[in-house]
């Protein structure tokens, strides 16, 4: 009989990793899981997420483990308001500090395993590193093709001519 | 719908997020909602508006989520106002902002803007920020009356409402669904007694900000629903509101200003439990400049200049502000040009209320210390024989800004060795040597830092340039 406070998750590669409960709870989708399941040895499959990627979630969750009441304050504006005021510490920019193909895997794996601050930390990161940059900038920073015809661009530039000449 | 993925060899990381992600990110990348006297009205409602220029996937996500126009400018350029009310799908709420308009600015497009606004289906809007047209002696009647007649229509279907140098119309029944109210040197037109006011809203209001030019009395003494208060007020207002004020749900208080503040903590902060941040930044407080302490519960920050002589004991200002709150789960603690003139009996009575610290970032410039670490290994001076070591959890230490003369050196050394011995070593520590004196100083900075490594593993050293070569 294993540790029952303690679980085992499975990374879509076949890697194992042995977590404490409470820092899965901070999984919606685990925490539903594990509510489902109940007392059981079973390790839980994460079909969506790599090694690599889970390690860094386990990580974050590790490290804000004692974040929880931050989440069940008051919440005035809603979803909005909460992203908005999503801190993002010293730690959580270093943790952030990775190349973008796995800071995107990050985001992605959080908002699939629904942990609401881990997402809210990498969207305020990568709205940062957006912030006052062009529409070029914004294609050379993550690389996105123009896939505007220049028709189509010339247009939506004398769309948006009069936010320029406010 | 096609996305720029298609265009590509392969899948860019960025694009590997869904659509949800994507939103909310340009959700935060819009301008924070107009809120309390942070909004000047400068045209950033518009600076989100590249990202709409970005690839076709980007541009189709802008405009089919109403959320991202939810501010509806009224300003020289009237497109907005046609861009938003198109893309809002008429169920968000939208927020209002009319500027104060200089003479000039004002023309027949807004009043237009205006009449299109409140001709439209408003179940949506949720603020209002109004501000008073400037150099309004100028105006022409009807340009004049905007404001008041745009807060006499919408008043009574609001949930907030921003107001900037406006006459505004006293009818209880008008504020009836007002949820956070900021006035900045506003007036009422028949003047209520502000007590009934408030008293009429205490059901409702949860958030007051407020800032006058005038003194006109306090506003409120209980407001049991309040969550955010924000003052900039005349001084001698803020302080008889200090001494009245009870708001027991408030999580947030901001006062700013010429204001001493020598006992507020025990005011605003006792009948105050779910308190998470209590800014005063240009407030004077007796006698001590600023401490910053920082927790999942709580981050508060009392930031004052001393216009006094310093008398350097600061034990009881410190015992009022920390017995105020409940530090039990605070685990961050940032100290910020006091270490010099804080006791140690003061240190000591901060650290026994923080038992399960595990960080404490202390940063200085160029401060003397001495006694300072005798407080982080023991609960007592007198070094009873098996006595508590303080913050048993402590393990990261980043301090900077301190002058390490020799005696400091030692006392640290020592504070770490007997941590360590009685089995609380710290994981890290990180230290910025402040610019030596004298050069002999730096080499002795130098030896002393080989000797941390021994005790810390996990010592980081910077040393500040010119730092003498060896």
């Amino acid at each position: 009989m294993g540790d029952s406070n303690r679980l085992t998750l499975v990374a879509s590669d076949g890697g194992k990793f042995v977590v404490d409960k409470e820092v899965v709870q901070m999984s919606v989708l685990l925490k539903n899981m594990i509510e489902d399941l109940g007392e059981t040895d079973e390790s839980i499959p994460i079909p969506n997420v790599t090694s690599p990627v889970l390690t860094k979630v386990i990580e974050f969750c590790e490290n804000h483990r004692t974040d929880a009441a931050r989440t069940d304050g008051p919440n005035v504006d809603g979803d909005d308001a909460r992203m908005r005021t999503a801190v993002v510490s010293d730690w959580d920019r270093q943790f952030f500090d990775v190349d973008q193909d796995l800071m995107f895997e990050i985001i992605v794996a959080a908002n699939y395993l629904d942990i609401k601050s881990l997402v809210d930390v990498g969207c305020k990161v990568v709205a940062d590193m957006i912030k006052g940059k062009s529409p070029q900038e914004i294609r050379d920073l993550f690389d996105i093709v123009n896939d505007f015809s220049p028709e189509e661009e010339a247009a939506l530039r004398k769309e948006n001519e009069w936010a320029n000449d406010r | 719908m096609e996305t720029c993925d298609s265009h590509g060899t392969s899948v860019v990381p960025i694009h590997r997020l869904p659509n949800e992600v994507l939103v909310e990110i340009m959700l935060i990348s819009r301008p924070a909602r107009i809120k309390f006297f942070d909004f000047d009205g400068t045209g950033e409602p518009f600076l989100w508006l590249p990202l709409t220029l970005v690839c076709r996937q980007w541009a189709e996500l802008a405009y089919s989520t109403a959320k991202l126009w939810r501010t509806i400018h009224i300003g020289p350029n009237m497109r907005w106002v046609d861009l938003a009310l198109a893309c809002s799908d008429g169920s968000s709420p939208l927020d209002i902002y009319l500027p104060g308009l200089s003479v000039d600015g004002i023309q027949e497009k807004h009043t237009d803007a205006l009449s299109l606004l409140l001709s439209h289906d408003m179940r949506q809007l949720m603020s209002v920020y109004l501000q008073h047209p400037k150099d309004s002696d100028n105006l022409h009647k009807e340009a004049r009356a905007i404001p008041m007649r745009v807060a006499s229509h919408l008043l009574s279907r609001l949930r907030e409402i921003h107001c900037d140098g406006l006459l505004l119309p006293w009818d209880i029944e008008l504020f009836s669904r007002l949820r956070s109210l900021t006035l900045i040197n506003c007036r009422f037109d028949n003047p209520p007694t502000l007590a009934s006011f408030t008293l009429r809203l205490d059901r409702t209001l949860s958030s007051l900000s407020r800032q006058t030019e005038s003194k006109s009395g306090v506003m409120t003494e209980h407001l049991p629903y309040l969550r955010e208060l924000y003052l900039r007020d005349d001084p001698s207002c803020v302080a008889a509101f200090l001494v009245h004020a009870n708001f027991p749900k408030a999580t947030q208080t901001s006062l700013t200003g010429d204001i001493h503040v020598h006992d507020y903590p025990d005011h605003i902060t006792v009948p105050a439990p779910p308190l998470t941040s209590l800014l005063s930044p240009n407030c004077e407080v007796d006698n001590w400049h600023f401490l910053l302490c920082e927790s999942r519960r709580l981050t508060l920050r009392l930031n004052a200049r001393c216009t006094t002589t310093f008398e350097p004991d600061f034990s009881s200002c410190i015992q009022e502000i920390v017995s105020s709150f409940d530090l039990t789960a605070t685990t961050s603690l940032n100290v910020r040009g006091i270490v010099k003139d804080t006791t140690l009996q003061a240190w000591q009575m901060l650290f026994a209320r923080l038992p399960v610290l595990k960080k404490i970032k202390v940063k200085e410039r160029g401060t003397h210390i001495g006694g300072f670490f005798d407080a982080f290994y023991l609960l007592h001076a007198d070094v009873p024989a098996g006595a508590q070591v303080a913050c048993p959890q402590l393990q990261h230490i980043v301090i900077s800004g301190i002058r390490w003369g020799p005696a400091v050196m030692k006392e640290f050394e020592v504070c770490l060795r007997l941590r360590a011995k009685r089995g609380a070593p710290l994981a890290s520590l990180k230290i910025e040597f402040a610019k030596p004196m004298y050069e002999d100083l730096g080499k002795v900075q130098a030896r002393y830092a080989a000797l941390l490594c021994h005790i810390v593993p996990g010592f980081k050293l910077k040393l500040k340039e010119p730092y003498p070569r060896h």
